[in-house]
């Protein structure tokens, strides 16, 4: 695939390769020398100058000197979070605390609350703190123009989110074209049919989702069993559109299994079934998506796809701070795409009066 | 520990009204005499008075900065907590910045260091940490506005907003007992003042309620569901052994309830038909469990909406930490259907 030109490709900041080009010498002889690690091979004098000369006039700013203006010695992350309360988002914050614990890095963390604003905010603040990189969590809607910004601000950004296609800056991003994939072989295995989707339309995770379950419907030639169901991904919205969706079961709209587009919608949707009386699997397979948590404890435990949010998180500061220290320019650093995987637990089985032909395949 | 206003007025001689109409650049109505205004700027250098307007110039923004440090922002309670400060301070211009001490005091430290270079306008200590109350104390010594959120109810150096373990550990307890049980056991994490507190105030239930030593019986675990539901099963397995098991579980957190409950399902003990269990906090969760968990509502979102307003109003005033009155939230008791009569 052909990388989409970014709109951060214009470089946000000065970096060692700029000062190296300018007076002349290698990016390792420039490090040596602003990082203050001279051990080795001498450096002659008249080098130093010619490299400082270069760094103040291209306006080089390292990140020591970063660090020099905070007044701190350890070294700052800005992380710009969709919704903190949102249970993937917090593995993945896991993941970047581990991968950060080890290397005196600290972690600065805002919530946007899917306001795009407010991520533009977080970022000015970040920036006037020094903070070493910023890694920005999840997707908002209408918050382009926002990452534009925030990718002409800063050098080192990295994003974390579900997409595929790349962005304003690099990535780390687990596939939903193949998890949903994953989810509907699984279901359609087991011999459903009749499958609807329940999703949240807020965010492009969601909707990406809903397109793949719904050209999956289409080319398994079941295009007229597409039913998609819009909810917020939290788990009281999903429980109150449960009731909705059981309360047409008992009116003969049925179906035998529904692929949920977020764990946390599953779980509200497995209350719903479980106050309508409608047994799990037996009569209705629920699976989900994200493998949070919480999910191995639900009553039954959660079929879901796995997209292992706390090695994401891991992966995205790795990447970060190798770009930090190595001063890489972003437009250097691949995306990391992570494959999700099936994770099947009991909340999902042959559907009810399934023929025994139907499944042999 | 930086000036206020108050002692710059009083080393100045003048009124308060008179130092911030200076200071703050708000000179409007009734002219000040020159020899004040270089009184009171004396005074304000000599003290190194540095009001929250400098502290925004300083760090280059309109905005306010908060800084909340939290025990573990993965707990659900503290994610309601968080909910309740993020909804007070957007009304008001203020941005917060979170730090996670991951239950270690001095990681609580290092954030509360780098928010005093920041020029945060004040913190938010979410949770007891073990072994830290050193930590809070140079927290304390650093910071003029500092508010803690943790559920003791003894006043510590630092004015807050308590839940009351004692209060809600009764409500769990009364509600079980008059139910019919007898032989109740209690899950906790002692890793956490709530989680002693709570277990210690079980004990006493039981034992003012006559209850013989046979039927008083705490387990610890780490009170996520993970080593809650590993506890499960060695606990079912046992009770399935006993001719006498409990018939209730007063869990000191929803966390645990929810591996409990799922340990439960597994060894195809029917909650609450054979077994009653209660937890503590009301996650957002817990109305979603199966069968849906009665609880002990902390009410975390009013924890922190009352924490942080606390906090703006100790910066909009220049309280002082004395004169901070802690306000503790009442928990109530949350019945929903994982709490039943004991089986005949």
């Amino acid at each position: 695939m052909e990388k989409p030109k970014r709109a951060g490709s214009r470089r946000a900041s000065i970096t060692l390769r700029d000062v190296a080009q300018d007076a002349g010498v290698s990016i390792t002889t420039v490090s040596r020398i602003l990082n203050n690690r001279e051990g080795g091979v001498p450096i002659r004098e008249d080098t130093r100058q010619r490299v400082l000369a270069a760094a103040s006039q291209l306006g080089y700013k390292p990140n020591l000197l970063a660090r020099g203006l905070r007044g701190s010695p350890s070294s700052l992350l800005g992380v710009i979070a969709r919704d903190m309360s949102d249970p993937f988002h917090i593995q993945i914050l896991q993941g970047i605390n581990q991968a950060i614990q080890a290397r005196d890095y600290r972690l600065f963390l805002g919530h946007v609350d899917y306001r795009a604003e407010v991520a533009i905010a977080y970022a000015s603040m970040f920036e006037r703190s020094h903070a070493d990189g910023i890694i920005v969590i999840g997707d908002i809607e209408g918050a382009e123009p926002a990452l534009d910004i925030l990718a002409e601000q800063h050098q080192f950004i990295v994003g974390i989110t579900d997409r595929t296609d790349r962005r304003q800056f690099p990535g780390v991003y687990a596939d939903s074209t193949v998890g949903t994939q994953l989810a509907m072989d699984h279901l359609w295995d087991l011999g459903h049919r009749s499958i609807i989707c329940v999703s949240d339309s807020r965010t492009s995770d969601g909707r990406l989702r809903i397109d793949c379950y719904e050209r999956y419907m289409h080319e398994h030639g079941a295009g007229h069993h597409i039913r998609v169901f819009i909810t917020d991904q939290e788990t009281a919205p999903a429980f109150e559109l449960g009731q909705r969706i059981f309360a047409r079961f008992r009116q003969g709209d049925l179906a035998t299994a529904i692929y949920a587009t977020s764990d946390t919608a599953a779980i509200g949707l497995i209350q719903a079934a479980f106050q309508a009386g409608i047994p799990i699997p037996d009569q209705l397979s629920i699976i989900g998506y994200d493998d949070i948590d919480l999910v191995r404890y639900t009553v039954p435990p959660l079929t879901t796809i796995s997209q292992t949010g706390v090695e994401m998180g891991r992966i995205a500061a790795e990447l970060l701070l190798d770009m930090t220290q190595r001063d890489l320019n972003r437009d250097d650093v691949d995306d990391i795409v992570l494959k999700p995987t099936l994770i099947v637990r009991q909340s999902t089985a042959h559907p009810p009066k399934a023929q025994p032909e139907d499944l042999s395949g | 520990m930086p000036a206020r206003l108050r002692d710059v007025a009083e080393a100045a001689g003048v009124s308060i009204t008179t130092v911030s109409r200076i200071l703050n650049g708000r000179e409007s109505g009734v002219p000040i005499r020159e020899q004040t205004r270089s009184r009171v700027l004396a005074a304000a250098a000599e003290l190194k008075y540095r009001p929250n307007l400098l502290a925004r110039g300083l760090r280059g923004s309109s905005s306010s900065l908060l800084g909340v440090i939290a025990r573990d922002i993965s707990d659900p309670f503290h994610i309601q907590i968080l909910k309740g400060i993020n909804e007070t301070v957007q009304g008001r211009d203020y941005r917060l910045f979170l730090g996670n001490a991951d239950y270690r005091p001095e990681i609580a430290v290092a954030y509360g260091s780098m928010f005093e270079r920041s020029h945060a306008d004040g913190i938010i200590v979410i949770g007891d940490l073990q072994g830290g109350d050193a930590a809070l104390d140079q927290l304390g010594q650093q910071h003029r506005y500092l508010i803690g959120v943790t559920d003791r109810t003894q006043r510590r150096q630092v004015p807050g907003v308590y839940g009351d373990s004692l209060r809600g550990t009764h409500l769990a307890m009364e509600h079980l007992w008059d139910l019919g049980h007898r032989s109740i056991i209690c899950v906790s994490d002692n890793r956490t003042d709530d989680g002693r507190l709570r277990a210690t105030v079980y004990e006493k239930f039981m034992r003012d309620h006559d209850a013989p030593d046979s039927a008083i019986k705490s387990y610890t675990t780490d009170q996520e569901p993970e080593p809650a539901y590993q506890l499960g099963r060695r606990m079912f397995g046992e009770f399935a052994l006993s001719p006498t098991p409990p018939t209730a579980i007063y869990a000191t957190s929803d966390t645990t309830a929810i591996g409990l409950l799922r340990a439960a399902f597994e060894a195809g003990v029917a909650v609450p038909r054979q077994l009653s269990i209660i937890g503590f906090d009301d996650i957002d969760l817990a109305p979603f469990t199966i069968p849906p968990l009665s609880t002990v509502s902390q009410t975390g979102i009013e924890m922190g909406r009352t924490a942080a307003q606390m906090l703006l109003d100790m910066i909009d005033h220049e309280r002082d930490r004395d004169d901070v009155q802690d306000i503790v939230i009442d928990p109530e008791l949350v019945v929903r259907r994982s709490t039943a009569p004991p089986p005949v």
